[in-house]
């Protein structure tokens, strides 16, 4: 509920504007020229100003509050770090993205535990390689084209859907990395569990993005029909059928 | 020992006949999507594994199932499993549930570490519900994690 209310006024931009990148932080900035890396290390610098205030909130309706004001402007710095990025080529974007994944799951990792506890920082680490998994589907999304003519309206109601659940677990994302590295005092029990309840949001990012790419294959025809088994291919279905009444056989001969 | 023969690649249509009327003992054409009761009795699990009567949810791409085997993920009743991790949250409103289906109405959550083959013949014949694609896929994000699948 949450999400829809902050996106009301952003959503129909968002879909005429999905980002090619999504999770940059400073190191892969400097794989640009300098005039992109210094406008898009601004941008990063002011995301991560334009969030400390989400961790100083006095539990989880404050949260909730100031999320909605700043969403807005998060998305839109968002804009202007993909737009930067998809100037330069497909391959340096791929490989920026999966470094700031892989920095920001390590940063998670080695310094996660005494601010948001073991289990947390397992949830992070799920939710992060979640978002690297959608991220990926889209680079593939891309390589494949359009989306056939009949599916266009289902695939633009994806890709918005996408973007908006992505913007949404990165916010979140970004909120547990200030609060591993920056955070002092720590931030309220129920504002973390609502910034963890974001962050999940990568599983929705990854569905979306999922049934975008299956748009685009499910013309194609493979594995239809397989050929007639050969001896292995009967040998491993007979074990896979057997495994059962040899464990049963078993068990009743030890009882 | 005994041991089944490989079953033919024909319908999986097995019937038996006893003073009633012919039932098919197990499911027909199970599709990715669907849910099915399977049961798993105790004996035949070891340490954290899955056993009783669950609903699954078919996770295996249909063009494997001419095999006679299918890949199922456990639904479980208990929401205060958490929504965390490869535990996936398929909400009641994704869960179409098929005209006589025994399936309680509720979120489910689909324990994705608890993967397995199962051969068609444990399927339990009539289909319970079917879960949307975006749910399916959203399990799919959990399994994606469980297998390590880059």
């Amino acid at each position: 509920m949450a999400l829809a209310e902050c996106l009301e006024p952003v959503r129909h931009g968002i879909s005429l504007r999905p980002p090619d990148v999504l999770f940059v932080r400073k190191p892969q900035a400097k794989v640009l020229r300098r005039g992109l890396a210094t406008i898009v290390l601004a941008a990063l610098r002011e995301s991560d100003t334009l969030l400390q205030p989400l961790l100083t909130a006095k539990g989880k309706a404050e949260f909730v509050s100031r999320r909605k004001k700043i969403f807005q402007d998060y998305v839109n710095l968002s804009f202007v770090i993909a737009n930067s990025f998809s100037g330069t080529e497909a391959e340096k974007r791929e490989v920026a993205t999966k470094n700031a994944f892989k920095l920001v799951q390590h940063i998670i990792h080695t310094k996660g535990t005494p601010s948001i506890g073991t289990e947390r920082v397992r949830e992070t680490v799920f939710c992060l390689d979640t978002l690297r998994r959608a991220s990926r589907l889209v680079c593939e999304l891309h390589s494949r084209g359009a989306a056939p003519t009949d599916w266009k309206d289902k695939d633009q109601e994806l890709s918005a859907n996408f973007t908006a659940a992505a913007l949404w677990a990165q916010l979140h994302l970004d909120c547990i990395r200030l609060v591993v590295t920056k955070s002092k005092d720590g931030v309220e029990q129920d504002v973390l569990d609502e910034i963890m309840a974001g962050a999940r949001t990568a599983v929705m990012a990854y569905s979306y993005v999922r049934q975008g790419l299956e748009l685009r294959t499910k013309q194609e025809t493979y594995l239809v029909e397989g050929g007639p088994l050969d001896a292995e291919d009967k040998d491993l279905l007979q074990e896979s059928y057997s495994d059962y009444s040899e464990s049963e056989s078993g068990l009743d001969a030890q009882a | 020992m005994h041991k089944p023969s490989v079953p033919s690649t024909s319908p999986p249509i097995v019937a038996v006949t006893t003073t009633g009327p012919t039932v098919a003992i197990h499911a027909t054409n199970p599709q990715r999507g669907d849910v099915y009761w399977v049961k798993i009795p105790k004996k035949h699990t070891v340490g954290h594994e899955q056993y009783k009567r669950r609903p699954f949810l078919i996770v295996s791409n249909n063009a494997i199932h001419h095999l006679d085997l299918v890949i199922g993920v456990p639904l479980s009743f208990q929401t205060q499993k958490a929504n965390r991790q490869y535990h996936i949250q398929v909400l009641a409103t994704d869960i179409a549930t098929d005209l006589g289906s025994t399936l309680d109405p509720g979120n489910r959550i689909a324990l994705t570490e608890q993967v397995r083959c199962l051969s068609i013949e444990r399927l339990e014949p009539a289909r319970q519900a079917r879960i949307s694609d975006t749910a399916v896929y959203a399990v799919e994000a959990g399994l994606a994690f469980v297998m390590d699948i880059r």
